[in-house]
């Protein structure tokens, strides 16, 4: 009876441990979770002379179920 | 620097505006900015600017003059200022800090968009000396240039 249940939690292990190493559970979370989507990721400004103000507005869309947090953005 | 909005309700649409001083910024260039975000499949996202930043006056060779030889044979320098505006331009006065080491010419090779300015060692003494050249423009967008003088005069 022991041996059967030690079988069957091993068995449970190590299909878990192939769904997560494969991305499977982690795609099953964020089916529910928030979705990125960017349309636009480069932006290229005309030629402008220095000391003029250069700024772009990107728009964010979050196409998932639940809120999106914006953590941080940093630049370089 | 950026500023955005922190959170985005499911379906809903956000802001991510970026800012560049193109006062740092010369020539070409290509900005990042990453988008960190609780969306375990795609942490972050990369986002990039680009473009050109053209100085309103041009240097060139540079923005600096190295005199370099034996006293009384130093050769002379110069370099060339552009202005790159559609709009003529005047230089309005040259000065400098260096008198004792340092004579300067202006001279007009395209009147209003280029103009030359040659620098000749006078240095009595050997030895090394750094200054400036300060040159006043009727440009009020870049009143003034500075241009930065080396000198090295040897006895042979």
């Amino acid at each position: 009876m022991n041996l059967n249940f030690l079988r069957a939690f091993m068995a449970f292990l190590v299909v878990t441990a192939i769904l997560f190493h494969s991305g499977l559970l982690c795609q099953a979370s964020s089916e529910g979770g928030p979705i990125i989507r960017v349309q636009e990721t480069t932006h290229a400004f005309p030629p402008v002379f220095e000391g003029e103000k250069l700024s772009h507005t990107f728009t964010i869309l979050n196409q998932g179920t639940t809120d999106l947090n914006i953590k941080r953005v940093t630049t370089s | 620097m950026a500023r955005y909005d922190r959170v985005i309700p499911p379906g809903g649409m956000g802001n991510i505006t970026v800012a560049i001083d193109s006062g740092k910024v010369r020539g070409d260039f290509r900005k990042k900015a990453i988008i960190w975000s609780n969306d375990l499949q795609r942490m972050s996202v990369a986002l990039y600017l680009e473009g050109e930043v053209i100085p309103h006056i041009s240097l060139d060779p540079g923005g600096y003059l190295s005199l370099l030889g034996v006293r009384g044979k130093v050769p002379k320098e110069h370099l060339d200022m552009i202005n790159n505006h559609k709009n003529p331009m005047k230089i309005i006065g040259v000065d400098g800090d260096l008198r004792d080491h340092i004579i300067w010419h202006l001279e007009e090779i395209k009147p209003g968009y280029v103009y030359r300015l040659g620098v000749e060692d006078i240095s009595e003494k050997v030895g090394d000396y750094t200054g400036h050249l300060y040159v006043r423009t009727d440009n009020p967008l870049k009143p003034e240039l500075v241009i930065i003088i080396n000198g090295h005069v040897s006895e042979k």
